[in-house]
Protein backbone atom coordinates (compact mmCIF):
# COMPACT_ATOMS: atom_id res chain seq x y z
CA UNK A 1 0.00 0.00 0.00
CA UNK A 2 2.61 2.77 1.25
CA UNK A 3 4.72 3.07 -2.52
CA UNK A 4 0.93 3.05 -4.17
CA UNK A 5 -0.27 6.07 -1.70
CA UNK A 6 2.87 7.87 -1.40
CA UNK A 7 2.98 7.94 -5.28
CA UNK A 8 -0.65 9.53 -5.53
CA UNK A 9 -0.28 12.19 -2.69
CA UNK A 10 3.14 12.95 -4.46
CA UNK A 11 1.27 13.71 -7.67
CA UNK A 12 -1.93 15.33 -6.38
CA UNK A 13 0.67 17.42 -4.17
CA UNK A 14 -0.84 20.90 -6.36
CA UNK A 15 -4.72 19.41 -5.67
CA UNK A 16 -7.37 20.02 -3.88
CA UNK A 17 -6.78 16.44 -2.30
CA UNK A 18 -5.93 14.96 1.06
CA UNK A 19 -5.20 11.32 1.72
CA UNK A 20 -6.02 10.92 5.58
CA UNK A 21 -5.65 8.45 7.17
CA UNK A 22 -7.00 7.04 11.15
CA UNK A 23 -4.43 4.21 12.58
CA UNK A 24 -5.41 1.59 14.71
CA UNK A 25 -2.10 0.32 15.64
CA UNK A 26 -1.07 -0.49 19.17
CA UNK A 27 2.46 0.74 19.57
CA UNK A 28 2.62 4.86 18.89
CA UNK A 29 5.75 5.51 19.70
CA UNK A 30 6.70 2.01 17.28
CA UNK A 31 4.13 4.21 14.81
CA UNK A 32 6.48 7.03 14.35
CA UNK A 33 9.56 4.72 13.27
CA UNK A 34 7.11 3.41 10.37
CA UNK A 35 6.12 6.92 9.25
CA UNK A 36 9.42 7.94 9.16
CA UNK A 37 11.23 4.79 7.83
CA UNK A 38 8.09 4.53 5.05
CA UNK A 39 8.22 8.41 4.12
CA UNK A 40 4.60 8.59 5.98
CA UNK A 41 3.73 12.03 4.99
CA UNK A 42 0.10 12.52 4.83
CA UNK A 43 -1.76 12.67 8.57
CA UNK A 44 -3.70 9.84 10.70
CA UNK A 45 -6.07 10.39 13.22
CA UNK A 46 -4.65 8.24 16.83
CA UNK A 47 -7.30 5.56 17.22
CA UNK A 48 -6.92 4.95 20.33
CA UNK A 49 -4.39 2.16 20.29
CA UNK A 50 -6.32 -1.06 18.50
CA UNK A 51 -8.96 -1.89 16.44
CA UNK A 52 -11.79 -1.21 18.69
CA UNK A 53 -11.06 2.48 18.68
CA UNK A 54 -13.44 5.25 18.82
CA UNK A 55 -13.34 6.13 15.31
CA UNK A 56 -13.10 2.75 13.73
CA UNK A 57 -16.51 1.43 16.07
CA UNK A 58 -18.46 4.57 14.91
CA UNK A 59 -17.58 3.69 10.86
CA UNK A 60 -18.14 -0.11 11.76
CA UNK A 61 -14.99 -0.76 10.42
CA UNK A 62 -14.24 -4.54 10.31
CA UNK A 63 -11.21 -5.13 7.54
CA UNK A 64 -7.87 -3.18 7.13
CA UNK A 65 -7.57 -1.12 4.93
CA UNK A 66 -10.91 0.27 4.65
CA UNK A 67 -11.32 3.28 2.41
CA UNK A 68 -13.96 5.98 2.03
CA UNK A 69 -13.66 8.43 -0.99
CA UNK A 70 -15.32 11.81 -0.43
CA UNK A 71 -16.26 14.46 -2.47
CA UNK A 72 -14.89 18.03 -1.75
CA UNK A 73 -18.63 18.44 0.25
CA UNK A 74 -18.04 15.71 2.22
CA UNK A 75 -20.16 13.20 0.58
CA UNK A 76 -19.28 9.83 0.49
CA UNK A 77 -18.80 8.55 -3.22
CA UNK A 78 -16.69 5.36 -2.63
CA UNK A 79 -16.23 2.72 -0.49
CA UNK A 80 -13.14 0.32 -0.66
CA UNK A 81 -11.86 1.27 -4.00
CA UNK A 82 -8.28 0.01 -4.35
CA UNK A 83 -5.23 0.89 -6.43
CA UNK A 84 -6.01 1.90 -9.54
CA UNK A 85 -9.76 2.25 -8.86
CA UNK A 86 -8.82 4.26 -6.18
CA UNK A 87 -7.01 6.71 -8.15
CA UNK A 88 -9.79 6.76 -10.82
CA UNK A 89 -12.24 7.50 -8.22
CA UNK A 90 -10.44 10.49 -7.33
CA UNK A 91 -9.47 11.95 -10.86
CA UNK A 92 -13.57 11.83 -11.47
CA UNK A 93 -13.92 13.86 -8.26
CA UNK A 94 -11.43 16.34 -8.81
CA UNK A 95 -12.28 16.67 -12.38
CA UNK A 96 -16.10 17.32 -11.65
CA UNK A 97 -14.38 20.33 -9.81
CA UNK A 98 -13.04 21.15 -13.14
CA UNK A 99 -9.47 20.26 -11.76
CA UNK A 100 -6.42 20.11 -14.13
CA UNK A 101 -5.26 16.56 -12.94
CA UNK A 102 -1.83 15.93 -13.29
CA UNK A 103 -0.81 12.78 -14.23
CA UNK A 104 1.84 10.30 -12.81
CA UNK A 105 5.28 11.51 -13.16
CA UNK A 106 7.02 8.79 -15.34
CA UNK A 107 9.48 8.24 -12.22
CA UNK A 108 6.35 7.23 -9.81
CA UNK A 109 4.73 4.76 -11.91
CA UNK A 110 4.25 1.41 -10.47
CA UNK B 1 -31.52 -75.94 26.82
CA UNK B 2 -30.65 -72.32 28.34
CA UNK B 3 -26.90 -73.37 28.61
CA UNK B 4 -27.04 -74.42 25.30
CA UNK B 5 -28.23 -71.18 23.72
CA UNK B 6 -25.99 -69.41 26.21
CA UNK B 7 -22.66 -71.38 24.97
CA UNK B 8 -24.16 -70.32 20.90
CA UNK B 9 -24.50 -66.48 21.73
CA UNK B 10 -21.23 -66.42 23.25
CA UNK B 11 -19.56 -68.67 20.07
CA UNK B 12 -21.27 -66.44 18.24
CA UNK B 13 -20.12 -63.31 19.66
CA UNK B 14 -16.66 -63.94 20.15
CA UNK B 15 -16.49 -64.68 16.33
CA UNK B 16 -18.31 -61.82 15.45
CA UNK B 17 -15.64 -59.74 17.27
CA UNK B 18 -13.17 -61.16 15.67
CA UNK B 19 -14.10 -60.45 12.46
CA UNK B 20 -14.51 -57.18 13.47
CA UNK B 21 -11.46 -56.68 14.67
CA UNK B 22 -9.67 -57.64 11.63
CA UNK B 23 -12.30 -55.73 9.38
CA UNK B 24 -11.02 -53.15 11.62
CA UNK B 25 -7.27 -53.88 11.10
CA UNK B 26 -7.63 -54.51 7.44
CA UNK B 27 -9.17 -51.14 6.84
CA UNK B 28 -6.19 -48.02 7.21
CA UNK B 29 -8.90 -45.75 6.85
CA UNK B 30 -10.52 -47.15 10.43
CA UNK B 31 -7.32 -47.54 12.29
CA UNK B 32 -8.72 -45.24 14.55
CA UNK B 33 -11.76 -47.16 14.82
CA UNK B 34 -11.31 -47.53 19.01
CA UNK B 35 -10.94 -43.51 19.19
CA UNK B 36 -13.97 -41.41 20.39
CA UNK B 37 -15.51 -39.08 17.95
CA UNK B 38 -13.91 -36.09 19.47
CA UNK B 39 -10.51 -38.52 19.49
CA UNK B 40 -11.05 -38.65 15.73
CA UNK B 41 -12.22 -35.00 15.08
CA UNK B 42 -8.64 -34.15 17.59
CA UNK B 43 -7.08 -36.11 14.69
CA UNK B 44 -8.05 -34.46 11.85
CA UNK B 45 -7.80 -31.00 13.24
CA UNK B 46 -4.20 -31.80 14.08
CA UNK B 47 -3.67 -33.49 10.83
CA UNK B 48 -4.35 -29.93 9.54
CA UNK B 49 -2.70 -27.96 11.62
CA UNK B 50 0.44 -29.83 11.29
CA UNK B 51 0.13 -29.48 7.78
CA UNK B 52 -0.07 -25.67 7.70
CA UNK B 53 2.56 -25.78 9.97
CA UNK B 54 4.78 -27.60 7.79
CA UNK B 55 3.91 -25.26 5.13
CA UNK B 56 4.26 -22.10 6.76
CA UNK B 57 7.81 -22.82 7.71
CA UNK B 58 8.70 -24.15 4.35
CA UNK B 59 7.41 -21.04 2.89
CA UNK B 60 9.15 -18.52 5.44
CA UNK B 61 12.64 -20.53 4.31
CA UNK B 62 11.57 -20.01 0.51
CA UNK B 63 14.14 -16.86 -0.48
CA UNK B 64 12.76 -16.24 -4.13
CA UNK B 65 9.36 -16.00 -5.76
CA UNK B 66 9.58 -19.28 -7.45
CA UNK B 67 10.29 -21.61 -4.88
CA UNK B 68 7.63 -19.52 -2.71
CA UNK B 69 5.41 -20.61 -5.62
CA UNK B 70 6.23 -23.99 -5.70
CA UNK B 71 5.94 -24.58 -2.02
CA UNK B 72 2.24 -22.65 -2.18
CA UNK B 73 1.48 -25.37 -5.17
CA UNK B 74 2.71 -28.23 -3.09
CA UNK B 75 3.17 -27.80 0.38
CA UNK B 76 -0.57 -25.72 1.04
CA UNK B 77 -2.90 -27.51 2.98
CA UNK B 78 -6.08 -27.90 1.12
CA UNK B 79 -8.96 -27.52 3.11
CA UNK B 80 -10.90 -28.80 1.04
CA UNK B 81 -9.52 -32.24 1.43
CA UNK B 82 -9.84 -31.69 5.34
CA UNK B 83 -13.24 -30.98 4.99
CA UNK B 84 -14.20 -34.18 3.59
CA UNK B 85 -12.96 -35.94 5.78
CA UNK B 86 -14.66 -33.60 8.82
CA UNK B 87 -17.83 -34.35 6.64
CA UNK B 88 -17.28 -38.29 6.64
CA UNK B 89 -16.64 -38.28 10.11
CA UNK B 90 -19.98 -36.31 10.59
CA UNK B 91 -21.83 -38.57 8.66
CA UNK B 92 -21.03 -41.60 10.64
CA UNK B 93 -21.98 -40.16 14.09
CA UNK B 94 -24.44 -37.82 12.51
CA UNK B 95 -26.34 -38.23 15.77
CA UNK B 96 -23.44 -37.04 18.45
CA UNK B 97 -22.98 -33.69 19.14
CA UNK B 98 -19.41 -33.98 17.70
CA UNK B 99 -20.74 -33.50 14.59
CA UNK B 100 -21.57 -30.70 15.02
CA UNK B 101 -18.08 -29.48 16.34
CA UNK B 102 -16.71 -31.22 12.55
CA UNK B 103 -19.49 -29.47 10.95
CA UNK B 104 -18.36 -26.24 12.48
CA UNK B 105 -14.85 -26.94 11.29
CA UNK B 106 -15.92 -27.39 7.49
CA UNK B 107 -18.25 -24.23 7.86
CA UNK B 108 -15.29 -22.26 9.24
CA UNK B 109 -12.26 -24.12 6.92
CA UNK B 110 -13.98 -24.35 3.61
CA UNK B 111 -16.60 -21.53 3.81
CA UNK B 112 -16.96 -20.98 0.35
CA UNK B 113 -17.03 -24.74 -0.99
CA UNK B 114 -19.31 -27.56 -1.49
CA UNK B 115 -19.25 -28.92 1.64
CA UNK B 116 -21.27 -26.31 3.07
CA UNK B 117 -24.39 -27.57 1.58
CA UNK B 118 -23.65 -30.87 3.01
CA UNK B 119 -22.99 -29.49 6.30
CA UNK B 120 -26.03 -27.51 6.26
CA UNK B 121 -28.37 -30.71 5.17
CA UNK B 122 -26.61 -33.14 8.42
CA UNK B 123 -26.85 -30.35 10.95
CA UNK B 124 -30.60 -29.73 9.68
CA UNK B 125 -31.40 -32.82 9.56
CA UNK B 126 -29.63 -34.13 13.22
CA UNK B 127 -29.01 -30.98 15.50
CA UNK B 128 -32.30 -28.32 14.59
CA UNK B 129 -32.57 -28.33 17.98
CA UNK B 130 -29.33 -27.75 19.41
CA UNK B 131 -27.95 -25.14 21.46
CA UNK B 132 -24.52 -25.38 19.64
CA UNK B 133 -26.15 -23.91 16.21
CA UNK B 134 -25.77 -20.83 18.15
CA UNK B 135 -22.40 -20.56 17.56
CA UNK B 136 -23.14 -22.25 13.58
CA UNK B 137 -25.13 -19.34 12.76
CA UNK B 138 -22.32 -16.95 13.61
CA UNK B 139 -19.64 -19.00 11.64
CA UNK B 140 -22.43 -18.86 8.70
CA UNK B 141 -21.68 -15.06 8.09
CA UNK B 142 -18.56 -15.60 5.87
CA UNK B 143 -19.76 -18.66 4.30
CA UNK B 144 -20.71 -18.50 0.88
CA UNK B 145 -23.23 -21.43 -0.48
CA UNK B 146 -27.03 -20.82 -1.81
CA UNK B 147 -27.51 -23.42 1.42
CA UNK B 148 -26.82 -20.59 4.02
CA UNK B 149 -29.85 -18.27 3.52
CA UNK B 150 -32.82 -20.69 4.04
CA UNK B 151 -30.50 -22.44 6.62
CA UNK B 152 -30.82 -19.16 8.89
CA UNK B 153 -34.19 -18.90 8.25
CA UNK B 154 -35.26 -21.77 9.39
CA UNK B 155 -33.34 -21.77 12.85
CA UNK B 156 -34.44 -17.81 13.23
CA UNK B 157 -38.19 -19.32 12.95
CA UNK B 158 -38.07 -22.97 14.46
CA UNK B 159 -35.67 -22.80 17.11
CA UNK B 160 -36.23 -23.48 20.65
CA UNK B 161 -33.33 -21.35 21.47
CA UNK B 162 -33.78 -17.94 21.84
CA UNK B 163 -29.76 -17.32 21.95
CA UNK B 164 -29.76 -19.66 18.41
CA UNK B 165 -33.16 -17.31 16.98
CA UNK B 166 -30.60 -14.30 18.30
CA UNK B 167 -27.90 -15.05 16.33
CA UNK B 168 -29.37 -16.53 13.08
CA UNK B 169 -30.91 -13.36 12.96
CA UNK B 170 -28.16 -11.13 13.23
CA UNK B 171 -26.10 -13.74 11.06
CA UNK B 172 -28.42 -13.49 8.64
CA UNK B 173 -28.51 -9.93 8.46
CA UNK B 174 -25.03 -9.82 8.12
CA UNK B 175 -24.95 -12.38 5.46
CA UNK B 176 -27.01 -10.67 3.48
CA UNK B 177 -25.81 -7.44 4.01
CA UNK B 178 -22.51 -8.59 2.24
CA UNK B 179 -24.34 -10.08 -0.88
CA UNK B 180 -25.51 -7.12 -1.18
CA UNK B 181 -21.97 -5.13 -0.75
CA UNK B 182 -20.52 -7.58 -3.84
CA UNK B 183 -24.00 -6.87 -5.91
CA UNK B 184 -23.16 -3.39 -5.33
CA UNK B 185 -19.71 -3.74 -5.97
CA UNK B 186 -20.70 -5.26 -9.49
CA UNK B 187 -22.08 -1.89 -10.79
CA UNK B 188 -18.77 -0.20 -10.69
CA UNK B 189 -16.76 -3.63 -11.42
CA UNK B 190 -18.80 -5.65 -13.81
CA UNK B 191 -15.85 -8.07 -14.04
CA UNK B 192 -16.77 -9.65 -10.19
CA UNK B 193 -20.49 -10.31 -12.08
CA UNK B 194 -19.68 -13.92 -12.29
CA UNK B 195 -19.10 -14.48 -9.02
CA UNK B 196 -22.88 -13.30 -7.79
CA UNK B 197 -23.70 -16.81 -9.00
CA UNK B 198 -21.05 -18.85 -7.63
CA UNK B 199 -20.96 -17.66 -4.48
CA UNK B 200 -24.88 -17.41 -3.62
CA UNK B 201 -26.53 -19.30 -6.68
CA UNK B 202 -28.45 -18.91 -10.00
CA UNK B 203 -31.38 -18.22 -8.38
CA UNK B 204 -29.98 -15.12 -6.03
CA UNK B 205 -28.44 -13.86 -8.93
CA UNK B 206 -32.43 -14.07 -11.00
CA UNK B 207 -33.80 -12.32 -8.71
CA UNK B 208 -31.03 -9.51 -8.29
CA UNK B 209 -32.03 -9.20 -12.06
CA UNK B 210 -35.84 -8.88 -11.31
CA UNK B 211 -35.71 -7.35 -7.80
CA UNK B 212 -32.83 -4.67 -7.97
CA UNK B 213 -30.40 -4.17 -4.96
CA UNK B 214 -32.92 -1.52 -3.45
CA UNK B 215 -35.07 -4.07 -2.02
CA UNK B 216 -31.81 -6.29 -0.70
CA UNK B 217 -30.76 -3.07 1.11
CA UNK B 218 -34.16 -2.45 2.28
CA UNK B 219 -34.13 -6.13 3.78
CA UNK B 220 -30.81 -5.75 5.23
CA UNK B 221 -31.81 -3.28 7.09
CA UNK B 222 -34.70 -4.87 8.01
CA UNK B 223 -33.29 -7.65 9.50
CA UNK B 224 -30.89 -5.44 11.46
CA UNK B 225 -33.82 -3.95 13.04
CA UNK B 226 -35.67 -6.92 14.19
CA UNK B 227 -31.90 -7.98 15.72
CA UNK B 228 -32.60 -4.88 17.71
CA UNK B 229 -35.97 -5.18 18.92
CA UNK B 230 -36.27 -8.88 19.23
CA UNK B 231 -32.95 -9.71 20.27
CA UNK B 232 -31.07 -6.26 21.25
CA UNK B 233 -30.65 -7.70 24.95
CA UNK B 234 -28.84 -10.93 24.28
CA UNK B 235 -25.24 -11.24 25.39
CA UNK B 236 -22.83 -11.49 22.24
CA UNK B 237 -19.14 -11.75 23.20
CA UNK B 238 -17.41 -9.96 26.37
CA UNK B 239 -20.07 -7.35 27.56
CA UNK B 240 -21.60 -6.34 23.82
CA UNK B 241 -24.98 -7.48 23.24
CA UNK B 242 -26.43 -8.38 20.04
CA UNK B 243 -28.13 -4.80 20.18
CA UNK B 244 -24.99 -3.05 20.30
CA UNK B 245 -23.51 -4.82 17.16
CA UNK B 246 -26.59 -4.56 15.27
CA UNK B 247 -26.49 -0.68 15.85
CA UNK B 248 -23.63 0.02 14.37
CA UNK B 249 -24.63 -1.90 11.21
CA UNK B 250 -27.65 0.37 11.39
CA UNK B 251 -25.63 3.59 11.99
CA UNK B 252 -23.17 2.12 8.57
CA UNK B 253 -26.15 1.84 6.71
CA UNK B 254 -28.17 5.27 7.01
CA UNK B 255 -25.02 7.84 8.05
CA UNK B 256 -21.98 6.16 6.02
CA UNK B 257 -23.98 4.87 3.02
CA UNK B 258 -22.87 6.53 -0.91
CA UNK B 259 -24.47 9.76 -1.10
CA UNK B 260 -24.21 10.62 2.76
CA UNK B 261 -22.08 13.64 4.13
CA UNK B 262 -19.89 11.78 6.02
CA UNK B 263 -20.15 12.24 10.10
CA UNK B 264 -17.14 14.32 11.37
CA UNK B 265 -14.29 12.89 12.53
CA UNK B 266 -12.58 15.03 15.60
CA UNK B 267 -9.29 13.21 16.89
CA UNK B 268 -5.70 13.76 17.68
CA UNK B 269 -2.83 12.99 15.16
CA UNK B 270 -0.02 10.39 16.06
CA UNK B 271 2.05 13.70 17.28
CA UNK B 272 -1.10 14.15 19.22
CA UNK B 273 -2.08 17.93 17.48
CA UNK B 274 -5.90 17.72 17.19
CA UNK B 275 -7.69 17.87 14.24
CA UNK B 276 -10.98 17.15 12.53
CA UNK B 277 -12.19 16.30 8.94
CA UNK B 278 -14.64 19.44 8.12
CA UNK B 279 -11.32 21.11 7.87
CA UNK B 280 -10.71 19.65 4.53
CA UNK B 281 -14.18 20.63 3.20
CA UNK B 282 -13.28 22.09 -0.12
CA UNK B 283 -10.97 19.24 -0.94
CA UNK B 284 -11.47 15.76 -1.75
CA UNK B 285 -10.39 13.15 0.68
CA UNK B 286 -9.56 9.78 1.03
CA UNK B 287 -10.19 7.82 4.16
CA UNK B 288 -7.72 5.34 4.87
CA UNK B 289 -8.60 2.92 7.98
CA UNK B 290 -4.92 1.24 8.06
CA UNK B 291 -2.64 -0.35 10.80
CA UNK B 292 0.71 -0.93 9.98
CA UNK B 293 -0.03 -4.72 10.24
Amino acid sequence: MYPHERSLVKRLAGAPFALLGINSDRDREALKDVLEEEEITWRSWWDGGGTGGPIATEWNVSGWPTIYVLDHEGVIRYKDVRGEAMDEAIDTLLLAMGVDVPEAAPEDEQ
Amino acid sequence: MRRALFWSLAVALSISLVVLARLAADDPANGQSDASPSERLQAITDEYNTAQQEFSQEYRKAETDEERQQILNELYPDAEEYAAKMLDLAREIAEDPVAVDALVWVISNARGGSGVGEALEILGEHHSDSPQLAQVAIRLIYARSPAVEPFLIRLLEESPHEKVRGNACFALAKYCSQRADLVRAVETRPELSAYVANYYGEEFAQRIEDEGLAKLEEEVEALFERVVDEFGDLAYQGNRTLGDLAERDLFEIRYLAIGKVAPEIEGEDIDGVPFKLSDYRGKVVVLDFWGNW
